[in-house]
């Protein structure tokens, strides 16, 4: 039973978005462990993937989540996950195998209030940097974060996308705002809906090395099944998928991994604008907090202060290009998160001399559009 | 400037857990967003258990994309519940219209907000559903500012409900809270 | 023995890294045995391992291979079997893999009857770093981190995956390599359901020395004087089974597996 399965307009919660576009993007596979406030993701997948030929599967903590994604999405199948960021505390080890066996798979993170259990039905934007350095060891990851129940549905593709197209994993990162949240919805056709699936292996089968890449660096994918015998391995590898612990070896494995990303960065960076032209001041956020500092420019605007909004809605690999492009032009940067300045201290790394003040809110309630704008006027007022 | 002429219109609908805020807000949603073409939010806020405890759901509906998600200056506030007023009473403006389960909310202040009372709790029995109290107070929300058509509301319920007996009683549901403004 | 397993072996990457006596090679080699004894195709074999001695036995294997984490073999094959059904998955685990760290994951596939076959050789400690003690390490062993005995008691993980619910569970000793063949073998052909193949392994390089068990010879000498079929440790009291190796079907059921079950709630 899936939710929006013709095209149109529906009132959606967020993460029923997510589940629908996940089932639009092919995937076939769910392995998870229901926690707040992601859960609905879990549910949906258990009553729509049936329905497309696909498998459910609870497992019995977040560890054996991750893995039997990893382990179905070998098969050619395109799997995902959905948690929160002590799920994501579990997951961390085998994130990085996902990393190194170029397993493709999303994993969907709903924000809410940490450290700990924190508080486990409020929402938060506190996981920014545990989604990029959560696993050890040199690597990089690719995330986008939705700010409305339209991205939701828009990213979730989009980031099935990136992990096929990548062969990596994918966070698509909510909060529990924009999870939980229901808004207006536009589901487009199916045939409108750009799906990238997988390179295959071609040639002669026994001559296949599992690992050996193409010029966009990114290793055709056999499926465990096939008569090109694939081996995925999670320790220092050679293209033939042995192991090897040979120096030089490990760095350009490592650096591969690394570059096959970086490389496109620029297709990779998604984001919105918002009256950033004529603005003397900037807002960044992503998320639920861009929510606020749309009102908040508005208002302002209203008043006749130039303000933009830059929504970052790739997070990592982190947009230096475009922040310090959109920073340049700019006497102010205003940065309202629901965290104590994660995104704000990666943004300070490039916004030379130019004020950057972060707007911050802990005890998992929204910023409100006016949090934002006492902060700007007295800014202003200096 | 009459509701329906707006380009933004906010209510909240609070009450306590199991009263229907969270399905009587979607079918808003719905009847804003798929029956006449404009874009709906609604977020949620609840006590800690699912029942029995402070229940919210601000819904908020406009011509054009919703920037913020909660209201700020709620056009309409629906109170089911005596837990519920001292919760919204923050939220009651002077134009606030602030509709009343008399059966269920008797410490109000008289002088804030436009306040329509009526024993909801009784006309929901009547009709043969408790369940239907939301759906009585929405129709006569609707009827009363305009701000969605009521043949948006009567198609929202009607796709919500499969049983055939439940669309029955909300239908007769929109029926008496279309008759409450006479 | 009419059986060589020789294409299921990397030839090219022998001998096996293992230590001189261990007891790895034996299990690979009869695994190997019962895959072609049941005429397995290469394509249609996934090898998953951990990480451990015996996590390194997917190198030796020409088959389909995913080499994880440490303890996460069971769930990787878990996501392989459920969204490959036709596939023939195997994971290999050691004690610390999989009945240690991992030892969630195994009494929850046993419990829900994950379709995959698991073989795990048991030797009592972790071998590959060194030798520390590990959730099957019996009371007051010598290992690197227990040098004045173990305080604790070891799993007995055949019984205890019997008890999660699993329907095939078969214990025996790399001093029978026809048995572990034999039970191999047995698995591959019902086809359905979780099932368990614990080996009972030796490590002479840490375990035999810290233990002062003398050499492989020695502890497979010691295996055999203290292993008993599980028919005839029915009729003994707990005090004659003390220090006994229980050999034998602890399970022998033809419960449905979980892929039937699934496809069956589905459709309903």
């Amino acid at each position: 039973m899936m939710f929006a399965s013709k095209e149109g307009r529906y009132f959606l919660q967020g993460n029923i978005a997510v589940g629908e576009a996940a089932i639009m993007s092919g995937a076939r596979f769910f392995a998870g462990y229901p926690i707040t406030p992601s859960s609905e993701i879990a549910e949906h997948a258990s009553v729509s993937l049936p329905d497309v030929g696909g498998t459910y599967i609870q497992m019995e903590d977040e560890i054996g989540s991750i893995a039997a994604v990893i382990g179905a999405s070998m098969t050619g199948v395109k799997a995902y996950t959905a948690t929160s960021g002590p799920g994501i505390s579990l997951m961390g080890e085998n994130i990085g195998l996902a990393c190194m066996v170029e397993a493709p798979c999303v994993i969907i993170t709903v924000q809410r209030a940490g450290p700990s259990t924190g508080l486990a039905t409020k929402p938060a934007q506190g996981d920014f940097l545990q989604i990029r350095h959560g696993t050890h060891g040199d690597h990089m990851i690719i995330a986008l974060s939705p700010a409305s129940v339209q991205e939701c549905f828009d990213l979730t593709i989009q980031a099935f996308n990136f992990s096929e197209r990548f062969r990596c994993p994918v966070f698509l990162v909510l909060d529990g705002i924009i999870g939980k949240m229901y808004e207006t919805v536009e589901i487009p056709k199916r045939d409108k809906i750009e799906i990238v699936n997988r390179k295959k292996a071609t040639g002669q089968p026994e001559k296949f090395q599992p690992y050996k890449t193409d010029e966009d660096l990114v290793p055709p994918f056999a499926p465990f099944g096939s008569s090109f015998i694939a081996r995925a391995n999670g320790s220092g590898h050679g293209i033939d998928g042995y192991p090897s612990a040979d120096a030089n070896n490990h760095e350009q494995l490592v650096y591969r991994l690394i570059n096959k990303i970086e490389r496109y960065k620029e297709e990779i960076s998604l984001f919105k604008k918002f009256n950033t032209s004529d603005a003397d001041i900037l807002m960044i956020s992503y998320g639920c907090s861009v929510r606020p500092a749309m009102a908040a420019m508005k208002k302002a605007r209203e008043e006749g202060i130039k303000v933009g909004v830059l929504q970052l809605q790739t997070l990592w690999p982190f947009p230096i290009d475009i922040i310090k492009s959109f920073i340049s032009k700019v006497r102010l940067v205003l940065i309202p998160e629901l965290s104590l300045g994660q995104l704000k201290s990666e943004i300070i790394k490039y916004s030379k001399d130019i004020p950057v003040i972060g707007i911050n809110k802990l005890g998992g309630i929204s910023i409100q559009p006016e949090d934002i704008l006492n902060v700007l006027y007295k800014e202003i007022a200096k | 400037m009459p509701y329906y002429e707006k380009d933004y219109f906010e209510i909240i609908i609070s009450g306590v857990g199991g009263q229907g805020n969270v399905s009587s807000g979607i079918i808003l949603g719905e009847a804003a967003s798929c029956y006449e073409n404009k874009f709906a939010t609604m977020t949620c806020t609840y006590g800690t258990e699912a029942r029995g405890t402070f229940a919210k759901s601000d819904v908020l509906i406009g011509k054009e994309f919703i920037d913020f998600y909660e209201c700020q200056h709620p056009d309409v506030i629906l109170v089911l519940h005596n837990k519920a007023y001292p919760k919204i009473k923050n939220k009651i403006f002077k134009d606030t219209i602030l509709v009343v389960n008399k059966n269920e909310v008797d410490q109000i202040d008289e002088n804030m907000g436009r306040i329509f009372s009526f024993p909801l709790s009784d006309i929901a029995f009547e009709i043969g559903s408790l369940q239907t109290i939301n759906i009585i107070a929405l129709a006569f929300i609707v009827g009363k500012t305009k701000f969605i058509k009521k043949s948006s509301l009567v198609n929202a319920v009607k796709n919500k409900y499969s049983n055939a007996k439940i669309k029955k009683l909300n239908m007769a549901a929109i029926e008496r809270g279309f008759w409450l403004l006479t | 023995m009419k059986y060589n397993g020789k294409k299921y072996i990397k030839k090219e990457l022998l001998p096996f890294f293992w230590c001189p006596g261990c007891g790895n090679g034996i299990i690979f080699a009869a695994m190997t045995r019962a895959m072609e004894e049941n005429n397995l195709k290469k394509k249609d074999i996934v090898a998953v391992t951990g990480i451990g001695c015996w996590g390194k036995a997917d190198d030796y294997l020409t088959t389909h291979a995913f080499h994880g984490t440490h303890g996460r073999a069971i769930p990787v094959a878990t996501g392989v079997k459920l969204a490959n059904p036709l596939l023939n998955v195997f994971a290999l685990v050691g004690d610390g893999d999989g009945a240690t760290i991992g030892g969630n994951h195994l009494i929850h596939a046993a419990r829900r009857n994950i379709d995959i076959i698991v073989v795990m050789s048991n030797n009592l400690n972790y071998g590959m770093t060194g030798g520390q003690y590990s959730g099957t390490t019996p009371y007051s062993s010598i290992t690197s981190t227990s040098r004045t005995g173990h305080v604790e008691d070891g799993f007995d993980v055949s019984s205890l995956v019997k008890s999660a619910g699993a329907g095939y569970v078969a214990k025996t000793t790399i001093a029978n390599p026809r048995m572990i063949q034999k039970f191999i073998s047995k698995a591959i052909k019902k086809k359905y359901g979780f099932r368990f193949i614990e080996i009972i392994s030796i490590c002479p390089t840490h375990y035999g020395k810290y233990n002062k068990m003398n050499n492989a010879v020695g502890m497979i000498k010691d295996i055999k004087q203290r292993t008993i079929n599980i028919k005839k440790a029915e009729q003994l009291s707990p005090k004659e089974l003390e220090n006994k190796i229980i050999v034998g079907e602890y399970n022998d059921q033809n419960i449905e597996g979980y892929i039937q079950r699934y496809r069956k709630k589905i459709n309903k």
